[in-house]
């Protein structure tokens, strides 16, 4: 039985599409999810296309109707309209009514989350403000640019102050300042107590923000835990070598682990002991060290492993 | 779903009809129809437009007024029928079908959906809004136009016909009846152009089932088909030689792919909604309000009263029972000059005789005038038919009696209405010939040698003996109107298909031509559709 006290549980969650006049055609596109998400912290969501993480997101949000499996929003069944009352939405690709003033979808979409008008009427003006489209409110969202429907989507959604927020690929078409005043806003957002969901292609922005990381595979969770916990200890210590040879790659593939031949030379994750061993080892093919680097694997190096390893 | 949800919902449905191209097109439109009507003032003598700057009589109009009593009420209706039923409830509907298709299918569109169906509202309900959006749309012109059009004659030419205001409530009706299939076909098929094109032909297709089985029973009950019918059986009954049988057997192929045909087209219309039915139901919920004005109201001390509507379908009685019209029925004497009676008569139909089937078939109002010729004939003389069976469709006959000129005029017209035949005899003083009591003329050579002589040409003086002056020509239009109205009004097959339909829709009438039945099945088919709509959408991942 799901868990009432989290904000969101889901259990074995399996959702299949079909497509074709027999519906003979099938896609899994979740196959089996376990997820329990608390209260208060920037869950990222991440995966290749396809993996199922927007599926996941639409059935939390009752946009998809049939799926298999235990689901819960708030303690509510996906498909009651009221476990959507604290949530804000943002969906990927979104479009705006084009007939409606940026200022009307503001006040329009907030008094369907059952809001007084007075209360919407007193939100909007900061929330247009902070993300830079209070000075465009009154012209028709036709006349918005890309990265202007993305704030706006990113502000309608939270005009009713929402306790749990669906962000899907939120920096979409924004400009760096933009993205950055979202990532600023978020990290508000977020200490203010609310929890939030963020599906991004962009790691690197994830893992700013991200409290925890759930990494998703054809339908599946791989990996989910908090950043450090995914990225490890682990080093990566990568060598740009000069008169290199295939005898001298496969002699560096004793020390350390998980490498990858690069352009001019070969990387992998080692400790100190391994890295020294390595240069030895280069020393004496006769091969020359141009540059050693030392990094710290990042969230994108654990993404691709993981899918990597999961292909495999 | 809280009254903030609501209020939010209207709030879009208004935004997004107000922002609409086609719908501030529409506007202009019916801001100009409106317009025009406070430039025409429609006088009890004449028309004048732009503020007298054109004056047109109603003369002028000729046959297009019909009723020579009240040509001003006569015209403002041909006025107000054209705008509601041709612009508004055929061109207007459709171009308001083009401009709202798209409401629904712009809503389920990947983007639009995801936004709008995750918020805390059902997904009906957020079907409902776009379908009432769209209702909403034609409701503002359709409201607009009938009650502006209507402020524009009340004002300019103090015609006060508050039953016109109805029209506006059949047009969204009608609208109402499309949307639904509309939004059924955008959430089956979530696509505009898919939406715009079927709803358009199954506005035209519902019109056209209705259109052909109205003219088919028409033509069926008035007789068209039965004497197609008799002459099938006569072409068996005569039919020795192989040719007459194969003859009748044509016939007999003929009468069986009407039926057919009227079939399939009853078929589709019972299925189908009844949009056609709008108009009638616009005509009748008129008529509840403004009753209709008798031409003609004659009374004699507690006996029945008769009221004749000119260019109506229909006498009635007030304060008696048809059944004082058994036997030697009820004479009134007219006041008019030179006098005159009307006899109206009731009796039970006659038949014919048995068929080879063995069907007993009543005799038509076309047998009995028929009849009833060729007695005057006997009687009188050919010359003596002033109207033939062949004039009016077959229901009215007029001639002289013999005898020394001026001669009499006798007017009948016959009228079969369910098991009776009403007779209305009219027997006229000599030179009551009203001045626009006109002769149609004959056609074929047959009805020719009927034709009535002209009055006023030197053969008829040669024949008649005698010329009418024109001084003579007493005024009996009220007795014209009085046979053309009532012979119109229980006989319509005097009249077209859509006439006779519109006489026969009512109330309380049977099954096929009853306004409720009309509004219940329209009705049904709306929910069905809405129904399924709700079905499909229920099931739609977004």
């Amino acid at each position: 039985m799901v868990q009432s006290d989290s904000i969101l549980s889901v259990r074995d969650l399996k959702k299949t599409y079909t497509k074709g006049l027999f519906k003979r055609e099938r896609f899994e596109a979740l196959r089996g999810i376990d997820l329990e998400v608390g209260r208060g912290s920037v869950f990222g969501l991440l995966g290749p296309n396809g993996a199922g993480k927007t599926t996941l997101i639409k059935v939390l949000l009752g946009l998809l109707p049939s799926w298999k499996g235990e689901a819960q929003v708030f303690g509510m069944a996906p498909k009651n309209p009221a476990s959507r009352r604290r949530i804000g939405y943002l969906p990927e690709a979104h479009r705006m009514p084009e007939y409606l003033t940026g200022w009307q979808v503001m006040i329009l979409f907030g008094m369907m989350t059952g809001r007084s008008k007075a209360e919407i009427e007193e939100r909007a003006p900061a929330l247009m403000q902070r993300l830079g489209i209070w000075k465009d409110a009154h012209r028709k969202v036709r006349g918005y640019s890309k990265g202007m429907q993305q704030r706006l989507g990113l502000a309608q959604s939270l005009i009713h102050n929402p306790d749990l927020l669906f962000l899907d690929e939120p920096t979409d078409g924004v400009d760096p300042r933009g993205r950055k005043a979202i990532r600023v806003l978020i990290e508000e957002l977020r200490d203010q107590g609310m929890t939030i969901f963020i599906n991004s292609h962009l790691l690197q922005e994830v893992e700013l923000i991200c409290d925890r990381v759930v990494i998703m595979h054809q339908g599946q969770i791989l990996r989910q835990g908090t950043v450090d916990e995914l990225i490890g200890d682990a080093e990566r210590v990568s060598f740009v070598l000069e008169n290199s040879n295939e005898q001298l790659n496969a002699a560096l593939h004793a020390f350390g682990q998980a490498h990858r031949t690069e352009p001019k030379g070969i990387s992998a994750e080692m400790d100190d002991e391994q890295a020294n061993a390595a240069i030895d080892c280069i020393r004496k093919s006769g091969a020359r060290i141009r540059e050693v680097r030392r990094d710290r694997k990042t969230l994108e190096d654990v993404f691709i492993e993981l899918i990597e390893e999961d292909r495999q | 779903m809280n009254r903030n949800t609501i209020r939010a919902l209207l709030a879009d449905a208004r935004y997004q009809v107000f922002d609409n191209v086609v719908f501030r097109i529409l506007l202009v439109v019916a801001a100009l129809i409106v317009a025009l009507s406070f430039c025409v003032s429609f006088g009890e003598e004449d028309i004048s437009i732009f503020f007298g700057k054109w004056v047109l009589s109603y003369e002028q109009f000729g046959g297009l007024v019909r009723s020579s009593s009240d040509p001003r009420g006569s015209t403002v209706q041909i006025v107000q029928s054209t705008v509601v039923e041709l612009i508004a409830g055929t061109f207007g509907i459709m171009l308001c079908i083009a401009a709202t298709a798209f409401f629904t299918p712009r809503l389920l569109e990947k983007g639009s959906a995801d936004n709008i169906f995750s918020k805390p509202v059902g997904r009906f309900t957020l079907l409902l809004s776009r379908y009432f959006a769209g209702i909403f749309f034609v409701a503002v012109l359709s409201f607009l136009m009938v009650f502006g059009v209507q402020a524009g004659l009340s004002i300019m030419s103090g015609y006060n016909d508050w039953g016109f205001l109805w029209s506006a409530a059949t047009l969204v009706y009608t609208y109402a009846i499309l949307q639904a299939f509309s939004v059924m076909v955008a959430t089956l098929a979530r696509n505009s152009v898919a939406s715009i094109l079927l709803t358009m032909i199954l506005f035209m297709f519902t019109g056209c089932a209705n259109s052909s089985w109205v003219g088919l029973e028409w033509a069926d009950q008035t007789g068209v088909t039965q004497m197609m019918r008799e002459n099938a059986q006569a072409a068996e009954d005569e039919g020795e030689s192989a040719e007459a049988e194969a003859e009748a057997n044509k016939k007999s192929e003929g009468e069986a792919a009407f039926d057919l045909i009227r079939s399939i087209a009853y078929a589709c219309r019972s299925v189908l909604p009844r949009t056609g039915d709008a108009d009638m139901l616009a005509r009748m919920l008129r008529r509840s309000i403004e009753g209709r004005q008798p031409d003609v109201v004659i009374t004699e001390g507690d006996a029945p009263v008769l009221h004749l509507v000119s260019n109506q379908r229909k006498f009635e009685f007030t304060g008696g029972g048809l059944e004082e019209l058994d036997g030697d029925g009820l004479v009134w004497m007219l006041t008019s000059e030179g006098g005159g009676t009307i006899r109206i008569t009731r009796e039970l139909r006659p038949k014919r005789e048995p068929s080879k089937s063995g069907k007993i078939r009543d005799k038509s109002s076309r047998d009995l005038i028929r009849e009833l010729r060729d007695r005057i004939i006997e009687e009188h003389g050919q010359i003596a038919i002033l109207r033939s069976p062949g004039d009016h469709r077959g229901r009215r006959i007029d001639w002289r009696v013999a005898g020394r000129p001026p001669l009499p005029l006798r007017s009948c017209v016959l009228i079969t209405k369910d098991d009776h035949l009403y007779t209305l005899m009219a027997e006229l003083p000599a030179g009551a010939l009203p001045s626009d009591w006109d002769y149609e003329e004959e056609e074929d050579e047959e009805e020719a040698a009927t034709a009535p002589p002209d009055l006023e040409s030197e053969e008829e003086a040669d024949e008649g003996g005698e010329e009418y002056e024109s001084s003579d020509i007493l005024n009996l239009d009220p007795v014209q109107d009085f046979m053309l109205g009532a012979s119109f009004a229980t006989d319509p097959s005097m009249a077209n298909a859509e006439v006779w339909y519109e006489s026969k829709f009512d109330w309380d009438a049977e099954w096929d031509f009853n306004a409720f039945v009309s509004i219940g099945t329209s009705l049904a088919f709306t929910l069905l559709m809405l129904f399924i709509s709700f079905l499909r959408l229920r099931r739609t991942d977004f």
